[in-house]
This record gives C-alpha cells, structure tokens and sequence, in this order.
C-alpha cells in the first residue's frame, strides 16, 4: 500500500456524514438515460435526418439557372479542342444538354483523353472526374450548385487516326486458302462476310469511336494494314468488346497482332472483362527513304467467333519530325 | 398503462384512404412496358364469349383467346380485363386507371389486413402504424398502382400468412377447418397470379415445425388445404391450362425456372450473367425501405431475437408464434433470391411480399417504444415525445413517397441519399420504360404533325395505349426499334439504366449530334433524354 492509500485508510467519517456523502454523491452521478429513451432520441435523429435528405434534395439539387451559369464560366474562355468533363459520370447527359455545343462527338466519344490539353470540370454534388484526380493544375472557375473547374495538362497530337482513316486501309481476310480483300460499301468497309464500320461503341458503358468488326477464326486472320501513315513518337491501339449484347451472349477472347512495317509488334488476348485495353509502342525509327512514314495494321482473329464485337482504334501520335507546336490565343 | 383506442374501426377509413392515394397517383404515373401487355391479355381473356356460337370447338376458342403471354397465369389478367370492360366499358372511366383498379383495391384491402394483424398481435396502434408504413414505400407504392402481378402477389402472399396463422392458432375445430380452408384457397388464388407464392409453404412449413418443437398444438390442415386448393385452382383460374395440362404446366415451370438474365444495375455494376451477388435483395431492401420501419423493424427482429421471444403478449394468436411467423416471412422472400441458380430478374419487385412484414414489424416497434415512454416518462412529456416521434416516423415515409413520385423505382432511402445519393452509388436507375410519360405534355405540345418517334424502351403496347388513352397526340408515329427506329425517326429518346448506354451512342451516331434537346432528371439525375433531327 504507498502513502496515498495510507491517508485514505487514516480518514475517519461519522455515521451521519457518511449518510449524507453518499446521498450528495448518489444526487451528483449522472442518470444514465433508460434504453428506450435512447432508441426514441435515436429514432427521433434519424426521423428528422430522413426528412431533411428529402428536403435538401427537393431544395438544393441544381436548377437550370446553375446550369447555365456553369455554361457561361465555361463558355467564357473555351477553346475549341478542350474537353469538358461530367462529374459525377451519370451528370453528363445534363452537362451536354447545357454545354453540348462545345461538345464535338470526337471529344465526347474520345479514345482517350492524351489529344486534350485544357480540360474543363462540371460537377455536381463536389464530385471529381476521374479524368481530372490526378492533376494538380486546376483552378476553380465557378463555385455552386453546379460547379466549374479548368485543368491544363501536356496534350499529345493525334497524327494518324484509323476511325477517320477507314477508306484508305487496305485489308484481306483468308476465306477458304484465298485472300480476300475488302471494299468500301455504303458506310463501311466489307470483306467478304466480315464488315468494317466507324461507330460510336459501347465499351464497359462508356462512348468510344472506334472500327467494329466480327473477326472470324484463327485459320481465316482479318489483316487490315495502312500504308505510310506518320509514324510519331507513340503507336497506342485500344481494343473493346462492344455492346452488353455481345459481352453477355459470349465470352470466347479475341486475339489482336500489332503489325508495324510488316513485323508483329505486339499481341494480346482480349476478353470482355479486359474493357477498353490500351497498347502502346515506341514505333521504329523510320528509314530514311520513308519521310518519317510507318506502315501500321492489325491482324485480327476469334477462336470463337460467334457475338465477337471487337471496336478498336489505332493511332500514332506525338509530333512528327521538324514540326512546331502553334497554340491559338485563349479569349480573355 | 392503457392505450387510447379509436371508438370506431377504422378499417374502411384505412381502405379508402389508401385507395384515394394510389388512384391519385396512378393518374400521373406512366405505363410500364409489361402492364401494355397485360392491358391487352387482360382485353383477349375477357372477350372470348363473342367466340361462342362461332363454330369453333372449345378448345380452339380457349387456345385463340388466352394463348397471349400465356408464360404467366391468367387470373389477375383477367380481373383486369374485367374491371376494363366495367369501369371503361359500362362507366367511361379512364382506360388506364380501368385496368390497374384490381391492384389498387387489392393493396388497400392489404392496408386494412396489415392493420387488423397489428391490431391483434399487439394493439391496434400498432396496426395504424403498420398499414401507414405499408403505404409509405416509393418502391412499394410504385408498383402498387399498376396493372401488373407483384402487388398482387404481395396482398395474396401477406393474406395466406394470416389465414395460416388463423388456423392454427384457432380454438376450435370450426375454426381451425374455416381458416385452413380459406388458406388453402388463396393459396390456390395466388397461384394463378404469379409463381411467388409457390415458395410459401416451405415457409409456412418452417413456421409449423418450429412450433411443434416448442411443444404446441397446431393443425396440420392448412397444408392438406393448400395441396388440395392450390393445384384445383391454379388450373381452374387459367384456361391455358384446360388443355394438354402436364405439358403445359412443365413449360410454365420451365420458363421461369431457365429465365433469362435480366440487366440490373448493382452497386455500380451492370449484371446479366451469374453469379449474382446474394446481398443484393438485403441491400436493395436496406436502400427501399424508408430509413425510419427499417430502423424500427430491424431493432424489433434484434430485439425478438436477443430474448428468444418470437410470440407476444397480446395477442389472438399467441398459441401459434406469430411473431416468429411475422419475422420468417419478412425476411424468407429475400433469401429466396439466395437460393443458387436463381436467375438474375432485378427490381425489389421480386421480394416485395417481404414488405408488409417490415412494415408489420416496424408498427409494433413504434408502439412498443411508445408506450415504454408514455410508462416511463411524465403524462404531458410522455405525450408530447411519442406525437413527435409517431410524427417524424410516418412524415418521413410519406415525404418520400411524395417527392418520389411518379418516379419510385428511382429514388433510394435517405441512407443512400435520394435519387442523386442512388445514382452515385450506381443503383439501378428504373426500368420498364415508363418515365417518358412525363415528357408526352411537352411532345404534344411542341412536335409538328406526324413526326416519327424512336421511343427506346418504351414499347409499341404501351404507345398504343398511350394514343388510345389520349396521353400522346394520335398523329405521331412510332418508328420502329434498334438502328432502324433511330435511324427513321425525326425524335429520338434514351431511358437511362446502365446497360441502356449503347442506345445513347447510337442516336449520336445517327443524329450526328451529343447533345439532348431536353433531360427529365430528378435532383440532377437523368431519367430520359430527348434528341431532335
């Protein structure tokens, strides 16, 4: 026992003033409250929680003067070849109905978002778009109910795009140990049974503008090259499996080979849960008598063919040898 | 302690009461795409009288007229018809409303089942309470206004429970024979609404065992009732049935059994192929249910559970366990979902006969927790904190089913946080293709005559209706489905559900152009969006 415990022990209280401590101590403890009065304050909290939800969201949702003031601050200093972004991603059919004219479907259907140097934020609800979590250069253009963002990042020029390319490819399928080839028709490109056709796809829900085709099996390769295209810094291939249809009626991959100058460059099996997957390469340096020129080209093939939706898009960027980047003046 | 009781029953103002309001809502609300086609089976079933006397054999005339959507039974369909042809036909009421009458009526006279349960298992507070938390559901009220099977299904479901529990807790051999009789024929009703209740007994069968072993009395009848009713009229209600009956039946079973998957949007993600996660019934009803009957329901299970006292004090059934009869049937039509190889259907629809349990439990929380104050606290206190807390429980709920609709399917609990809080946590956003109806005022109004319309989800039976019904001008024209309808038409709209995307897109491709001329939203988020050429 220390000296602490000792003068405790040495005090001594009458009776009477024992008594009344411990009436006054009994009257000083807090009474905790009964259960059911804990449930009912409980309850009470969440009760008039649940209403206020309603009402916040009946008050405090954006009105179609936010909307149209986010479309003025965007407005203000748009620049042809920004992107504007919808956050959260189930806003942007709102976001287009207000700002859709400076919304071109190459932008709002994007491969990705590399070609794009400035974009622009809407959100709801403090949303972040995924599209803008990892730059730190953004400033607050407007702050509401609907709010506005600018963010600037490197942008990498596109120099050769297969979506917009599709006449000009030259492309064989193996049908019955022959080759044939295929043919501009209508809107599309035919190769026998096969079609090719620039679409807006579905990949994993999202927009994509990308080259659908049905590739046969692995014994009947679809192989599309294009001639001399600028070769860039960077070859990037994306590939998808379109529509919920296809991805819910099969599952079978499709094998996709990067062809560059007639040599396999790269090769992936693509499956349904692989969404919209991205390859990417250095393209090899140009001989000198090819003016910077590459020949690129996919070969495609499906060891299950049946409901194979593949949408890809092919591209080289970067700038090409000697050339200048020129940046139009941003209104004031 | 005494509880204040009503002089007078209050079961018919309860009755009209809910009745009032789901007709009210029923007039705003758009026509889901499987309500087109039981308008229209419940139109075939109802006519085939004219083909008497026509030659035909009987069979021919039976096979011709309820061949339509004979994947379901025809019962309900045919209550629908049936009230079409009287309400429509014979008193010029609205087409529309004419067919969902059946369902309306059903689920007010579910309000007034609920409130007599509560009233007998515990006061009849408690049984106000329950049938208020009945009605207040946005889901629940939802698909309590429609022509279609899962209202229906749900009243049939609750009615079976309580006539079970009737019969085996009945005194008297009379008693116990009426109401295993009655059991045994809403089981056999039911039947011939929708495949639910095919699951019941197991449940009831549950129920019955875990009394045995608690040492009571309980009569087996309801379940001899239930074999001997239910297979009669299951085919005696559904003409379909009358003929080549046992390849039929395997068909009927089998289509259910091998269903496709539905897409439903889940937590962010769209499914349409198994696995299904199981929790999506438990955390669909924990995202519905107003956040208040959740809480209290869930405390009241908690509570029943922790002292083992699935049976009540007061009550006309004590003898048979209701509450643990109350409990099973809250929470058995979810696990239904869990059994594996269920296919994927989507929508809370499909366990809604759970709902009326909730409600059920929440009432007797209320009032259990109000009294526990009332004892416990000063007269005037005790008053003055049980009225504010009977007021924030049930205005919550009715706030909601308000604001919610005519868009139900949509909104989500203040856990999720409205219809903005269930988009962001990628719930399912609505199906059937019904919310363009709130569209059709402004399409009449503004759409030059005969402009052709790409309608998306919303099928060409409920256009028809539509038209018929004067809801769209007549002079518009449905344009078809997929590409061609997109690519045909001068209007085009997209019902927003996740796997719904693609239709976005196309109509970019096709119009050449992302941004809509009009969005229906609620709190920002879209339901619809309209494109013009």
């Amino acid at each position: 026992m220390n000296d602490q415990d000792e003068r405790f022990e040495r005090i001594e209280l009458d009776p009477t003033a024992e008594k009344d401590l411990l009436k006054t101590r009994e009257r000083r403890r807090p009474r905790r409250p009964p259960h059911f009065a804990i449930m009912a304050g409980l309850l009470l909290a969440l009760g008039l929680f649940a209403i206020g939800r309603t009402l916040c969201g009946w008050l405090f949702s954006p009105r179609d003067a936010d909307w149209k003031a986010a479309a003025d601050a965007v407005r203000k200093a748009f620049v042809p070849g920004d992107l504007i972004v919808s956050a959260p991603a189930w806003a942007d059919p709102m976001v287009r109905l207000y700002m859709g004219n400076l919304m071109p479907l190459q932008a709002v259907a994007r491969v990705d978002d590399d070609a794009f140097g400035t974009l622009w934020e809407v959100s709801i609800r403090s949303a972040q778009a995924p599209e803008t979590a990892s730059l730190s250069t953004c400033t607050e253009v407007l702050s509401g109910r609907v709010s506005v963002r600018r963010c600037t990042k490197p942008k990498t020029p596109v120099l050769f795009d297969s979506f917009t390319q599709l006449p000009s490819v030259d492309g064989a399928v193996m049908r019955d140990g022959k080759l044939v080839t295929c043919k501009p028709a209508r809107d599309r490109h035919e190769c026998g049974t096969i079609s090719l056709r620039p679409i807006i796809g579905e990949i994993e829900y999202a927009p994509r503008r990308c080259i659908v085709v049905s590739p046969s099996v692995p014994s009947e390769p679809l192989r599309l090259i294009w001639h001399r295209v600028p070769a860039g810094r960077l070859i990037v291939a994306h590939v998808g499996i379109h529509s919920f249809y296809a991805r819910k009626a099969a599952n079978g991959p499709v094998k996709v080979n990067l062809i560059v100058d007639g040599r396999q460059r790269a090769e992936l099996m693509h499956a349904n849960t692989d969404g919209w997957r991205r390859i990417e390469i250095q393209p090899p340096i140009p001989q000198p008598k090819s003016a910077g020129t590459i020949d690129l080209g996919l070969e495609l093939m499906a060891p299950i063919p049946s409901d194979r939706k593949l949408c890809f898009s092919l591209q080289t960027r970067g700038q090409a040898m000697g050339q200048e980047t020129t940046t139009r003046p941003r209104p004031q | 302690m005494t509880t204040p009781t009503l002089k007078r029953d209050p079961s018919l103002l309860i009755f009209v009461a809910t009745f009032v309001m789901l007709l009210l809502g029923a007039r705003t609300q758009g026509i889901v795409r499987d309500e087109a086609y039981y308008f229209r089976a419940g139109e075939f079933y109802t006519d085939f009288i004219k083909d008497f006397g026509t030659g035909k054999t009987f069979r021919q005339i039976i096979d011709s007229n309820f061949s339509y959507n004979h994947e379901h039974p025809a019962f309900i369909k045919i209550l629908f018809g049936a009230s079409w042809r009287l309400f429509h036909g014979v008193l010029g009421l609205d087409e529309v409303i004419a067919f969902r009458l059946p369902t309306m009526l059903l689920v007010a006279l579910l309000a007034v089942l609920l409130y007599r349960m509560g009233t007998s298992l515990f006061s009849q507070k408690a049984g106000l309470l329950a049938s208020a938390f009945l009605v207040f559901q946005p889901h629940l009220f939802f698909h309590s206004q429609l022509a279609c099977f899962d209202a229906p299904i749900m009243v049939f479901w609750v009615a079976i429970v309580w006539a079970y529990a009737r019969a085996i807790s009945s005194h008297s051999s009379e008693d116990a024979r009426r109401f295993s009789r009655l059991t045994g024929v809403l089981f056999g009703v039911s039947l011939g609404i929708k495949f639910n209740t095919m699951f019941l007994p197991i449940f009831l069968l549950g129920h019955y065992l875990y009394v045995r072993l608690r040492g009571r009395e309980a009569t087996y009848r309801p379940f001899v009732a239930m074999a001997i009713w239910g297979p009669i009229l299951f085919i005696a209600l559904w003409p379909h049935m009358w003929f080549d009956t046992f390849a039929r039946i395997r068909e009927y079973l089998g289509f259910h059994m091998h269903h496709w998957h539905y897409n439903f949007e889940f937590l962010g993600t769209n499914y349409n192929n198994p696995p299904y996660p199981w929790t999506v019934p438990w955390i669909g009803l924990a995202l519905t249910l107003p956040l208040v009957p959740l809480v209290l329901a869930i405390g009241q299970i908690f509570s029943l559970a922790r002292t083992s006292g699935f049976d009540d004090e007061r009550s006309e059934v004590t003898t048979a366990h209701p509450m643990a009869l109350m409990v099973l049937n809250a929470l058995g039509p979810l696990a239904i979902l869990n059994i594996p190889g269920t296919p994927i259907f989507g929508g809370i629809k499909h366990f809604l006969p759970a709902y009326p349990f909730w409600a059920l439990l929440a009432g007797l929380a209320l009032t259990r927790l109000c009294n526990a104050l009332r004892r416990n606290l000063e007269p005037k206190r005790g008053r003055m904190v049980t009225t504010a807390l009977l007021a924030v429980s049930v205005a919550g709920p009715a706030l909601d089913t308000y604001y919610a609709h005519p868009d139900g399917l949509s909104h989500y609990n203040a856990i999720a946080g409205g219809f903005a809080g269930g988009a962001d946590l990628g719930m399912n956003r609505q199906f059937w293709g019904y919310s363009p109806a709130a569209l059709f005022p402004w399409m009449n109004e503004h759409l030059e005559n005969g402009t052709r319309l790409y309608l998306h989800d919303l099928n060409f039976d409920s256009f028809r209706y539509y038209q018929r019904t004067e809801r769209l001008r007549s002079d518009l024209i449905y344009a078809g489905m997929e590409e061609a309808g997109v690519a045909s038409s001068k209007l085009a709209l997209v019902i927003y559900e996740k796997h719904f995307q693609m239709y976005d897109f196309l109509i970019w491709q096709v119009y050449g152009t992302a941004t809509p001329t009009r969005v229906l939203g609620r709190e920002g988020v879209p339901l619809v969006s309209v494109y013009e050429r």
